[in-house]
This record gives C-alpha cells, sequence and structure tokens, in this order.
C-alpha cells in the first residue's frame, strides 16, 4: 500500500498553490509534510484524496493510477483538520459510516466499531453526541472513523493543533500506534517539527524540490532492501546484521517516487574503546545503488541519521569504512581513527571513521 | 452544529422583566384573535356536530387537505431547486435572484391572485391549475428562507469527509445532506401547507367552484348566514393548525439573513440557465399584471392608472380609490408601530428560549380564518363601553396581530446574531441604563426593528381577509379595492385593478428588499 505522488501542480486562479510536488511514501509509513502555513499543506491531502483535481501530475496507490478516480473509490482516509465529525450521528455511528458504505454485515459493523473505540480510549462512549467530546475525543473519534474502513492510505491534516502539550503528546502516542499495529501507509501534514518528531518515519519539505524520499523504516522491510542496494541483488551473502532487532537500532532508506530503494543505512547502539556508553551508535550498511552513485543520497542518508541521534541527544557516531569509502566518510566531516584493517567478511581493507553528531566539524581529540 | 468542541455555556434565569416583556403582545394576540373566536363559538353554536352533514362542509374540508398536499408537493419540487442552486453553487446576479425568490411571500394575496388571473388564458382562469401554480408562486419564498441557510451552512469538508469513506454521490446525498435537511424541509412544509390549505384571497379570485375551509367559513357566514356552521370550522381548523404549527414548525421556521459566502466552486452555465429560467417563470406573471394594466379593449391606454389616482376623465369618478390608497397607508404605518415593538420583544424573548405556549399564541393568526376574526370581533366588542366596531384603530390593531407571526420569523435570526455581554461590558465603562439603551442596544436592534418594520408593513399593506370584514364605506383599503374591481366587469375596472395591484407590489417588494439588503450590510 504505498503511495507515490509525481510532479502534482495546482493553481487556483493565479495563484500556484502547489509546483511540481513529487514524494513517495513507501507501504507502512508515515511521512510527515512540512512546510509554512499557506505553502499548501492541506491541498495536497486534498488532491491525494481526489478532493482537488490536480492541473498537472498524477497520483499513484501501489501503482495503480488513480488521478481520474472519484474520491469515494479510492480508499483514501483523510483525517479533517476540523474533524468533520457528522453532527447528526452519535459517536458509533460516526466511526460505522465508512463500514456502512462498504456494505459490512451488521454484526462486523459492531465488532469494528468497537474495536476501534477501545483503541482510542472511548469504549463506553459510543452513544453519545459528538456535542459531548472535548478537541482530543473529536480527534480520535475522527482518527477511529477513518481507520475503520481500513484504507490503503491515511492522510492527516494537522492532526495535534489546537490541543495543550500533554493532550497532543498522547494523542500523537495513539496514533503512531495505530497507525503501525495495522501497517497503514500515511500522509501526514503539520507545521510543528515536534509533531513530526514523535510520529513520523520521514519527512518531506514541501516545494523543496527533492524528489527522493528519507524515512525510517522496520526491520523487516529494512532487509529486502538492503539485499537491493547493499548486496546489488546477490542472494548468497547475509542482509543481517548482529542487532538489527534491537529497540534502539534504526533502518533509513531513500526512495525515489516510484518506490524504488536507492540507498539505505543502519544505526545501532555500540561501543567503540574510543567512546564508551549509551550516546555512541555505530552506522553500518550505509550503501547506494550502483547506478545512484555521486547523487548526494549518501549525505542526504546521514544528515537524516545524523538528526535522529541528535534527537536521542547521542554524542559520536563511528563506522568501519571501507578504505575506497574513506574520502566519502572526510566529506560528511568523520575522522580516520587509528590503524586500518581487512574485514573479514568481505576481506576489504577498512578503517574505522568517527565524527561528533553535536558538531559540525569532526573534532573528536578532546 | 457541533465542530467538535464541547460547548457548556451558562444560563442565567431571565429577570422578571425579561420573562413579563412577552405578555403584552401574547395579549395583543388574544385580545384579537383567541377571545373573538370563542366567543364566536360560544355565541352562535348549539350543535357543532350537525355541520358535518350540512352541504358543501365535508368538500371544503376535503379540498383543503388534498390541494393543501399537492401544493406543498409542488412547492417542494420547484422551491428546493432554487434553494440548492443558491445554497450551494456561486451565480450571477445571486442578490437579485435571492430578493426575486424570498419576496412573493409579502405579497398581497389579491396581488398574486390577479397577477395569474392576468398571465392564464381564460380555459386556465380560475382553475385548479392556476391555483396550485399561485400557491407556488407564494410559497417558494418560504422554502427558500426556511431551508436555505441550514442548507448553507453544511460545511463542504463535512460531505467531503463523507466521500473519503466511500460514499458515492447518492449516498452523500442520503445520509448525510438530507438528515441535516430534514427538520428545516419538514418545518417548511408544515408551514407551506398551512398556508395553502387555508389560502383564502387566492381562492377567491381565482378559483371559482372551489372552496377551502377558509373559503367555505365565508361562504356560510356571508353568503348563507350559517354563522354557527363557519364558527364550528373556525375553530376546528384554529386547533388543528395551531397543534400543526407547533408539533412540525417549532424550531426551524426562523427566516435567517444569509451571511455567509456560498462555497468556492466553479461557476456552472447549467446552474445559472436553470435558476434564471425559474426566476423568468416568477417574473412573467409580475409583467402580465402590468400589460393587463394598460391594455384596454381597443388598445393601449393609461386610463387605468389615472382612475387610480382620481384623475379619470369617466362620468363617475372613482374618490373611493384614493381613499382607498391613503386608509392603507395610515393602516400600515399604525399597525407597524403596534406589531414592531411586540414583534422585536417577542423575537428577544424567544431568541433567548422557546417557550412553546408563547409561540402557539402568537402563530394563533396564521390558523384561525381571517373571516372569522373579522366576524368575531364584530360579534365579540359590540358592547358598551367596548363597542370598537366603528374605531379607525381597529382595523389597524387585527392587521399588527395577523402579521406578528412573521414579523417575529425574520427578526429572531437578527436579535440572535448580536453578540451577548455588550451591554454589560458597556456597564462596566460606566454607562447608565439610558446610555445603555440609546448607545449599545438599540443599535445593535436596529437591523431587526428594520426588518420586522418591513414585514409589517408589507402584510399590512397586503391583508385582506380580516380587513374585508372590518371595512365600512370610509375605510376601505387597496386589496378591498382590488378585489372588488376585478370582479367587476368592465375592461376599465379590470385595468384600475391591476394599477393598484401594481401599486401594492412594488410597494410591498420594494419595503423588503430594501429592508433585507439593509439589514445585511
Amino acid at each position: 500500500m504505498s503511495l507515490s505522488i509525481f510532479d502534482v501542480a495546482i493553481a487556483f486562479g493565479d495563484r500556484r498553490v502547489l509546483q511540481g510536488e513529487t514524494l513517495h511514501v513507501p507501504t507502512a509509513s508515515i511521512l510527515a509534510v512540512v512546510g509554512a502555513s499557506g505553502s499548501g499543506k492541506t491541498t495536497l491531502l486534498r488532491v491525494v484524496a481526489g478532493l482537488e483535481r490536480p492541473d498537472h501530475g498524477r497520483i499513484e496507490i501501489d501503482g495503480d493510477d488513480v488521478t481520474d478516480w472519484p474520491t469515494h473509490r479510492r480508499r483514501v482516509g483523510l483525517v479533517f483538520q476540523d474533524n468533520q465529525l457528522f453532527p447528526h450521528l452519535n459517536v458509533a455511528d460516526n466511526v460505522a459510516f465508512g463500514l456502512r458504505t462498504a456494505g459490512w454485515a451488521r454484526h462486523d459493523v459492531e465488532h469494528r466499531v468497537a474495536e476501534l473505540l477501545d483503541a482510542v480510549g472511548l469504549a463506553d462512549r459510543g452513544d453519545q453526541s459528538i456535542d459531548t467530546l472535548s478537541g482530543g475525543e473529536a480527534k480520535r473519534v475522527a482518527l477511529a472513523r477513518t481507520l475503520a474502513p481500513m484504507p490503503r492510505v491515511v492522510l492527516l491534516d494537522e492532526p495535534f493543533a489546537g490541543l495543550d502539550d500533554e493532550r497532543r503528546l498522547h494523542l500523537a502516542g495513539v496514533v503512531r500506534q495505530m497507525l503501525h499495529t495495522s501497517n497503514t501507509t500515511a500522509l501526514l501534514v503539520s507545521h510543528d517539527p515536534s509533531d513530526v518528531a514523535t510520529v513520523a518515519d520521514g519527512i518531506h519539505r514541501l516545494g523543496s524540490r527533492e524528489s527522493v524520499t528519507v524515512v525510517s523504516v522496520p526491520v523487516a522491510t529494512i532487509r529486502p532492501l538492503r539485499r537491493e542496494v547493499l548486496r546489488a541483488g546477490m542472494t548468497n551473502q547475509s542482509v543481517e546484521f548482529d542487532g538489527d532487532e534491537e529497540p534502539d537500532t534504526f533502518h533509513l532508506a531513500a526512495f525515489d517516487p516510484s518506490g524504488r530503494v536507492l540507498a539505505t543505512s543502519t544505526w545501532l547502539r555500540r561501543d567503540h574503546p574510543r567512546s564508551t556508553g549509551p550516546r555512541t551508535y555505530q552506522l553500518r550498511g550505509m550503501a547506494t545503488a550502483v547506478d545512484q552513485q555521486s547523487r548526494g543520497l549518501g549525505a542526504r542518508l546521514i544528515d537524516e541519521g545524523l538528526t535522529r541521534l541528535r534527537e536521542r541527544q547521542v554524542d559520536v557516531v563511528w563506522a568501519n569504512a571501507r578504505d575506497a569509502a574513506l574520502d566519502f566518510y572526510r566529506r560528511q566531516n568523520f575522522e580516520v581513527i587509528g590503524d586500518g584493517f581487512v574485514e573479514s567478511v568481505t576481506g576489504l581493507p577498512h578503517h574505522v571513521v568517527m565524527r561528533s553528531v553535536v558538531a559540525d566539524a569532526g573534532d573528536l581529540s578532546s | 452544529m457541533g465542530r467538535g468542541m464541547a460547548r457548556h455555556r451558562l444560563v442565567r434565569l431571565p429577570t422578571p422583566t425579561q420573562r413579563l416583556a412577552p405578555i403584552p403582545s401574547a395579549l395583543l394576540v388574544t385580545a384579537v384573535v383567541l377571545v373573538p373566536l370563542i366567543v364566536l363559538v360560544v355565541e352562535t353554536v348549539d350543535d357543532p356536530w350537525s355541520v358535518w352533514s350540512r352541504p358543501g362542509v365535508g368538500r371544503a374540508v376535503w379540498f383543503s387537505v388534498w390541494q393543501g398536499a399537492l401544493s406543498t408537493l409542488a412547492t417542494l419540487a420547484i422551491g428546493l431547486v432554487p434553494t440548492w442552486i443558491l445554497a450551494r453553487h456561486p451565480v450571477r446576479g445571486r442578490r437579485f435572484l435571492m430578493a426575486l425568490f424570498t419576496v412573493p411571500f409579502v405579497l398581497p394575496t389579491v396581488v398574486v391572485g390577479a397577477a395569474f388571473l392576468a398571465l392564464l388564458p381564460s380555459s386556465l382562469d380560475r382553475s385548479l391549475v392556476a391555483i396550485l401554480l399561485a400557491h407556488v408562486f407564494f410559497n417558494v419564498s418560504v422554502v427558500l428562507r426556511t431551508v436555505l441557510p441550514v442548507w448553507r451552512s453544511i460545511d463542504e469538508d463535512l460531505l467531503a469527509a463523507a466521500r473519503t469513506l466511500g460514499a458515492p454521490p447518492f449516498q452523500v446525498a442520503y445520509r448525510v445532506v438530507w438528515p441535516l435537511l430534514r427538520p428545516a424541509i419538514v418545518a417548511a412544509s408544515s408551514l407551506v401547507f398551512v398556508m395553502c390549505a387555508t389560502s383564502y384571497g387566492v381562492i377567491r379570485v381565482l378559483g371559482s367552484g372551489w372552496s377551502t375551509v377558509d373559503v367555505e367559513i365565508y361562504r356560510r357566514a356571508v353568503a348563507l348566514g350559517d354563522v354557527s356552521g363557519a364558527a364550528v370550522l373556525a375553530a376546528i381548523q384554529a386547533l388543528v393548525v395551531v397543534a400543526a404549527l407547533a408539533v412540525f414548525a417549532r424550531r426551524s421556521t426562523e427566516w435567517s439573513v444569509v451571511r455567509a459566502a456560498p462555497p468556492i466552486r466553479r461557476r456552472r452555465l447549467v446552474h445559472e440557465i436553470v435558476v434564471w429560467s425559474l426566476a423568468l417563470a416568477f417574473v412573467v406573471p409580475m409583467v402580465a399584471l402590468a400589460v393587463t394594466s394598460l391594455r384596454s379593449s381597443t388598445g393601449w391606454s393609461f386610463a387605468g392608472w389615472r382612475n387610480l389616482f382620481g384623475l379619470a376623465d369617466s362620468r363617475r369618478p372613482d374618490t373611493r380609490i384614493v381613499e382607498a390608497l391613503t386608509n392603507s397607508l395610515v393602516f400600515a404605518f399604525v399597525a407597524a408601530i403596534v406589531a414592531v415593538p411586540a414583534g422585536v420583544t417577542l423575537a428577544r424573548s424567544a431568541a433567548r428560549r422557546s417557550r412553546r405556549w408563547l409561540s402557539a399564541v402568537v402563530d394563533a393568526p396564521i390558523g384561525v380564518s381571517a373571516v372569522a376574526v373579522g366576524l368575531g370581533i364584530v360579534i365579540t366588542y359590540d358592547v358598551d363601553p367596548i363597542d370598537v366596531r366603528g374605531s379607525w384603530w381597529l382595523v389597524p390593531v387585527v392587521h399588527a396581530s395577523v402579521a406578528l407571526p412573521f414579523v417575529v420569523r425574520s427578526a429572531v435570526p437578527l436579535v440572535r446574531s448580536i453578540p451577548s455581554g455588550l451591554g454589560e461590558a458597556a456597564a462596566t465603562l460606566g454607562a447608565s441604563p439610558w446610555r445603555r439603551w440609546t448607545r449599545v442596544e438599540f443599535p445593535l436592534l436596529r437591523p431587526a426593528i428594520a426588518t420586522a418594520a418591513a414585514f409589517s408593513l408589507a402584510m399590512s399593506l397586503g391583508e385582506f381577509g380580516a380587513t374585508s370584514f372590518l371595512t365600512r364605506r370610509d375605510t376601505t383599503t387597496l386589496p378591498i379595492v382590488v378585489e372588488s374591481l376585478l370582479s367587476r366587469p368592465g375592461s376599465l375596472s379590470v385595468m384600475t385593478g391591476s394599477a393598484a395591484a401594481i401599486l401594492l407590489l412594488v410597494a410591498t417588494a420594494g419595503l423588503v428588499v430594501f429592508v433585507d439588503r439593509r439589514a445585511r450590510t
């Protein structure tokens, strides 16, 4: 259930709102779209949902070109910024709306509604009027209503706007949990970077003309991607690293708009003799597809990785670098440490490289 | 409409002044409409059951019901089209269209009757088709005024939400739009049904051979001298109508002045063609009326208009007409002086809290046959010291109470849109009660007062039923003159009647259009 947006442009009269936006959301990932207010974030979601017709470009869901499909056939869920709950229906009937349009049997509808209301913590509120809901509760009902019919893609428009910090953190947890347990592909719009950090797997800056999307992916996803990029499709070599499944580990992958993986990397909590403790990470499996070299994708992955390390308050990151890659790491402000060695798995000469996460320069002498 | 946020507002109990404020208005309606009806029944009726066996009664009741139902269906079928287009789509000339579609309700019944008489070929004159067309023409404005604000208030994104949940257009209409519109449509339909089932002026002008209950009341009381039969019919009709309005139309027959902009959509030619064609159909009867006023048996002529203003060179100059014109204006002015304070007070009270008994009393004039009101007043207030039958102010006071239900309906939304707490804010700034009233509350109420005045003036100018009973030779009004001129043979009287009808049309429509526009800004 991946979503691809190709070169989408739309104008309202003379006002050009989107000017050739391109991005890809891999299956089961949550991508955040950020941008100033008025930059067309909401419009992008409305184009994906089929509520606005783009002047140019196309939308694909799982490879289906849905650009000309009517909204009701797309199976794209949209959580509106102001929820848009149906005022004439109670909480349970709001959640059941999409199930009834899809023709679910009455028993299944009841079961699914109960399941979702339970998941959003409103299990006993089903027969209440939506007027009785607080802002956060209404948002959770809107989320449950959107997820109920199991849409192929979920769109969230500023889902945490207008909530106080405590509620926003709680809701962000609920959203992330629900999207991930249901393996839902999601596009989230926000102007607040902290929303993005807590919920999203990756960020797309609107108007950046960046067509490659970097997202963190689960371990089950990274392994086939590694085979494709790192091992160039070779099936006889292992794509499993020690510590892949540790809770502190994260995997980054870069995709082109059609969903092809271009580069991968894995970041694990690992000590180095020069730096020990929880604030040291190792970078492994850093690779770019053969035909995508020197497009700056490696640098992009390292930038994204460093951003995440800063959020985790990590100080130092290090890697075992092939000698051929030393120039690349030096350009990324890594410093070569100690003598070289030959790695047992690949038989190639390597060096340890290391850099500070906080500072831009790789000054590790202190 | 709930937008997710819980709204818990503390509402203070009304102060004694607020509680008692609507009492005088209620007393006015009681004295002018309810007491006369009760006296009429008590004084004249011995055996209420025998009424049903009298010839014509059953037929009139049955005609009222089926004709009312048919007129209501036709009005909805035709009225919901421009309502939908004007509520949801951008259209060129929307302000003109809104005015055109909302104004017919205040037009005098005799004017509408005269217009359709002028328009239709003689084969359709005075037929059922003519009656239905006139009722549709009248009541489309009720549908528009009641349903359009609700329809427009439906957020486009709410419909979008339904579509993202997989609902195709038909389901969006059936599962979202219809449930949200239903209360307004039910309220509009019940009011339209009541207006058509109790139709009097239109039938008198257009429908020889057909009788509604209202017309039957008139026939019994005047032509047959069966006052007790008329009284029984009037009482039953009043009970049924007031009960029906209280049940079906209690909330949504407030007539909002629409402020919100229509949703941003692309303009579609097909919408404009449909809505402008309907507009044309609405203009045609009025044009026909104008043509009739200028067309004598020999050719074009201003004779009708000259006659109207007493400039006629005919052998018997009709001075009655100029008098009627003056009377109409004076009555309308006096009626407004009574109805505006009463209506605005009631609107303020209703805007705070709807009280069913109060709205039932205020709505009573809609249900009580105007003929019965006239007759009841004649019978009730005939003893000294309350023999008021000859008083010049009787007619305008009756006009005021007949207009009251509509004056209130038009003023409530304007009163409700006034932000609360401004008077209190002024008090904290040191304003005395008098200063608060003159500087804050009165200026805020001005749009409501203006609208109330326009409705009151228009309805008084056009009132026909009760007036036809209460007028004497020297207190006749323009609608009475129109009716009598049009029922007289001879092209000059038809021309003069049509000219008078045009005058009424311009005055009433002009008032309401002008004020509606002022109130909006």
